[in-house]
Parts: structure tokens; sequence; C-alpha cells
């Protein structure tokens, strides 16, 4: 039995929507994995996975073009429990094209997508703190050099100055206004390697980020969250070898909900059966 | 889900803007060019459209500008953004988060002295809104504050039209009364008290005092004052207070002493956030005066 399903893919600039699709891509295109689902039939055309693929396997900063434009992604997922196989239809859109809804720009396409997709794997980069403007540290001005200071230092906000875990809720904010209530969501931590806790990720996001966690709790109600180390490594990590060692044995990228998983699957897993 | 019960006092609005849909209302976020961001903060009527099944309780912060009105709220933002929930409430959702970002980039740059006089301006949406869910009893609070340039305030005091253009005053249901306390010592206090007497006085001649508000008087920037004991600075507060209350026709206001500033283990400023997102008239069950009732139960079981 085959459907067809589209999934969007939501995150703003270097949430590491990308990366995930190029480990995806490197990892499960050539089955024999025992993963939970398995990529059946290539698409036509993968030159772009192949792209993102490269960017992964070499440890390189996957390089985008500046169109603005979507990359359309296909992928033939078959789930060996359930028997089926979903034709599953991705945009890979640039984080920046997110970031515009902010400044209530949006783009037609983010609209169209957003009224057409089935379910949304969100990506959110992990920052070692949620800090707010105000909680930067303060710039000591010597009297002198104050009206300099003024000059240089806009008062004027820009997006950049909205702290990054409030403007996910407002991208979340506005999802919510396009989507049913009910539509599957699978929140992806990135970066979770750099986390250190003992917590289940839905404690950690709910202990740590409780303003973002309350607002999902009362908007979404099909919510699961994954910590996602897609990457595994800084670019130009001096234990390159030892990643390119973990690359060969499928098990530099991870999943994490409770305990950890080279299954990186699941979160597509998760959003396709519901 | 309709608007029945909301505060119907705020509408400034057509009538057909009463039941707005759920496309209508992120439309008019969404496409409204005045606002640069998306949950910017309101105006008098975007206000109107967001549709809750609660009825809105309306905290307007008052006065003259550099009293820190704005630093007040970024600093509530601030405390409900770390811990999720404030007063056995927790936050659930705000149709402004880029309006209380602003407040808090305001507050940085006030702290950093980039912002003395660039603050809340004048043509800045004053409206900041936050639902709110009772972490037991599952109640929802919708909550409005109002924090409007001081610049404005100060327009009142010489224009009728812009006085009169005012609608959320009159219709508070909390209203905070900012004064500068550092002022109370220094030569500009019979100015200001001046300012502050003439303003009352318009708001009253014209009826849009908010008599029957819950009032408080804020005595911001309290940790700038060098002596509080100091004979004259007790005066000075006392005549304050006591303007506050010929105005309101009422004999005890509640005053709090802060600095909105700072969230360093600063109790004053949490006590008032708390009363603030406490609804009105609650009454806090106190668990030792339900001992009575424990007993019984203990006894029937």
């Amino acid at each position: 039995m085959e459907k067809t399903k589209k999934c969007l893919i939501v995150g703003l600039p270097s949430a590491g929507k990308s990366t995930y699709i190029g480990a995806f891509w490197a990892i499960e295109k050539d089955g024999g994995t025992g993963h939970k689902l398995t990529c059946k039939e290539y698409p036509s055309d993968t030159t772009y996975l192949d792209a993102l693929k490269k960017s992964w396997l070499e440890q390189t900063i996957v390089n985008r073009n500046a169109n603005i434009e979507p990359q359309e992604i296909r992928l033939k997922l078959h789930s060996e429990v359930t028997e089926t196989t979903l034709d599953l239809h991705i945009p890979d859109f640039k984080g920046e094209v997110f970031q515009r809804i902010l400044s209530n720009n949006i783009m037609d396409k983010i609209a169209q997508w957003c009224s057409e997709t089935d379910c949304i794997l969100y990506f959110i980069k992990y920052t070692k703190e949620d800090m707010l403007q105000d909680e930067m540290p303060q710039t000591s001005i010597e009297p002198e050099t104050q009206t300099e200071f003024i000059q240089k230092e806009p008062t004027t906000m820009q997006v950049k100055d909205i702290s990054e875990w409030t403007q996910n809720i407002m991208l979340f904010k506005y999802l919510h206004t396009q989507v049913d209530n009910g539509i599957p969501l699978a929140i992806c931590i990135s970066a979770w390697d750099k986390i250190k806790t003992q917590l289940s990720i839905e404690s950690w996001v709910k202990t740590k980020h409780p303003f973002l966690y309350n607002f999902i709790q009362h908007h979404f109600t099909n919510v699961k969250y994954y910590g996602v180390s897609a990457q595994g490594l800084e670019y130009k990590d001096d234990r390159f070898d030892e990643y390119q060692r973990l690359t060969e044995l499928k098990q530099r990228a991870y999943i994490y909900t409770d305990s950890k998983s080279h299954d990186i699957t699941e979160p597509f897993d998760f959003l396709i059966t519901q | 889900m309709d608007n029945q019960g909301t505060n119907d006092l705020l509408l400034n609005t057509p009538k057909e803007q009463k039941n707005p849909t759920k496309e209508n209302v992120v439309d008019s976020l969404i496409v409204a060019k005045e606002t640069p961001f998306y949950t910017d903060a309101l105006n008098e009527i975007n206000i109107n459209s967001i549709i809750t099944d609660q009825k809105p309780e309306l905290i307007v912060l008052f006065g003259l500008n550099d009293l820190g009105k704005t630093t007040f709220v970024g600093s509530l933002y601030h405390l409900l953004r770390v811990n999720g929930e404030m007063a056995d409430y927790k936050f659930a959702n705000s149709d402004t988060f880029a309006g209380f970002e602003r407040r808090v980039f305001l507050r940085k740059c006030s702290k950093d002295g980039r912002s003395n006089t660039n603050r809340t301006l004048r043509s800045e949406n004053p409206f900041l809104s936050l639902h709110m869910i009772h972490n037991t009893t599952r109640e929802k609070r919708f909550i409005v504050l109002s924090d409007r340039a001081g610049e404005r305030y100060r327009d009142y005091i010489s224009k009728d039209e812009e006085l009169l253009k005012d609608k959320t005053i009159k219709h508070a249901d909390r209203i905070l009364l900012f004064v500068n306390a550092e002022e109370l010592m220094g030569r500009s206090y019979s100015n200001m008290k001046d300012e502050l007497r003439t303003l009352l006085r318009r708001l009253k001649e014209k009826e849009m005092l908010p008599m029957c508000a819950t009032k408080y008087i804020i005595f911001n920037k309290y940790d700038k004052v060098v002596d509080t004991e100091d004979q004259q600075f007790k005066e000075h507060k006392q005549e304050i207070v006591a303007l506050f209350e010929e105005m309101f026709e009422i004999n005890e206001i509640s005053q709090h002493c802060i600095n909105s500033k700072s969230l360093d283990n600063n109790i004053e400023l949490e006590e008032i956030f708390h009363s603030l997102i406490q609804p009105l008239n609650a009454k806090k069950v106190d668990p030792s005066l339900d001992w009575v009732k424990t007993a019984i139960k203990r006894n029937k079981a």
C-alpha cells in the first residue's frame, strides 16, 4: 500500500534542517540498517540530496545557494512494521524564509505549504544560553565615548534582537494559525550532543524552556520531542578521524528521546504513522 | 469561539469587527503594515480583534515619561520567560511576543545608557497581552497591559483631543500610578507634583479617572533614593500619596517601593507581579484555615 504525505520541515537559520536531511540520505539510502523506515526507491533526481550527503560525509558546511525558492525533496520510505510505503514530499526552505515571517514578510509558497502539509518536522538549534537582550553582557561606556556609542548602536529593534527561543515561539504561533491543532509535530533540538543531562528530552525542554514548552502544550496536541545530533561534531573538529570511523559504522548521527538511538528515521516514523 | 464576555469597554472599533473569524484576526495581525513584527504590541483597534472566551483584565501603567513603566513590563516578561509561570498561573500564550521583546530591548538600551529619550515612543502601540492558566483549577486569565508612552500622558496635560481619545484609563480594572522616587528629593519635585496634579485633575474633570479600579502607587527607582528616612523625602512621598487619594476619593491606596530594573532577588517587585497575575477579588485560601473540613473528611473516611 502506498500513500503520499507532505511534511513541512521548519526551522530558523542554522537550525540543522539540511544537515539532518544530508545525514538521513547518507545513512538510509542504501537500506540494511534495520531502522524503522527504509528508502524503498530512489527519487528521480537526487542531485540536491547527494549534495547534502556529500557535505555531511566530508564534514563540511552545507553550501546553500542564495535562492529562496525551496528545494523540493521526495523520499519513498517503507515501513516494515506496517508494510506501507510512503511517498514523502518535503520542501527544504531556507531558515531565512521562516525568519522573514517574524517581520510579517510571508512567502506565498510557505503559506501554501502550511495549509497543505500533513505533518511538521521542526528544528530548534540548541544554544547554550537562552538569553534575552538585556541579559547580554552589559557594554560599559566611558562618558566621553557615549555619544559615539549612541550613533553606532541603533535603538531600533531588529529580528536578531529577539531571543532565539522567542523567535521559535513566534514561528510556532504562526504555524498554529495555519494548521490543525492535532497535526503531528516532531520537535527536534539539534546539536543535542552538546547537552549534558540525565533528563528525557521532553523533561529537559519543560525544565529549561518552560515558556516554549507551555506554549506548545496549549496549542498542539500531537507532539513528540527529539534530541538530534546529526553532525556529531563541530566543523574543523580535531577528532575528524574518529568521526569518519563512526560515519562508516553509521553511528555518527543519533536521536535522543529518553535514551540514545542511531535510528534517525524515528521522527519521520512518528510523523507518518500518526 | 466568540468574544462574548470580552471587555466591551475596550471596544473602539466598527461593529463588524466584533465577531472576527480566526482568519481575519490573523490577517489583521500579519498584514498590518504599521507593526514591523509579527505579534508586535497592539493598538486600540486590533486589541479588540483578539479572540478569547475570557473577559480581559485591563491593567494600565500610568505616568509621565522616564518613570520605568516599560522596564517594569520588560521585567515581568523576563520572569515569565525564565519560569514559565507566576503566582500559580502557567504562561500559555501572548498575542504580543514581539511587543514584549521590544520592551526588553529598550530595557537593555536603557541599561547601556543608550536610551534616555528613545524609550517607548508616542507612535508605538501600547497593548500587550498575556494568557495564563491556573496550575490546578485550569482557570484561564487574559491580561491586557497598557504601556503607553509617557509623552502621550504629557500631551494629555495640554491637548484635549489627545486626552479624549484615550479609552483605556477610564476602563482600567487596575491602574498602576508610577512615581519616580528619586524625584521626590530633587529640585524638580515641585514641578513634577504640579504636572501630576494637573494631569489627574484634567482626567477627573473629564470623568476619565477609573474610580472603581484597583489602584497601586508605584514608587519606582527606589534604589536611587539616598536616604529613605530623610524627613523631606517622607513628607514629599506622603504629599504624593495624599494627591492620589484626593483625586481618587479613597483613603488607602496600596504603596509599592520598587526598583523595576533589577531582577536579583527583588522581592518587592516579584510581590507586585504576583498580585497582578492573581485575579482581582481572589480569596486566597490558606490551607491552615481548612483544618475543620479536613478533620471532618478524615472522620468520614
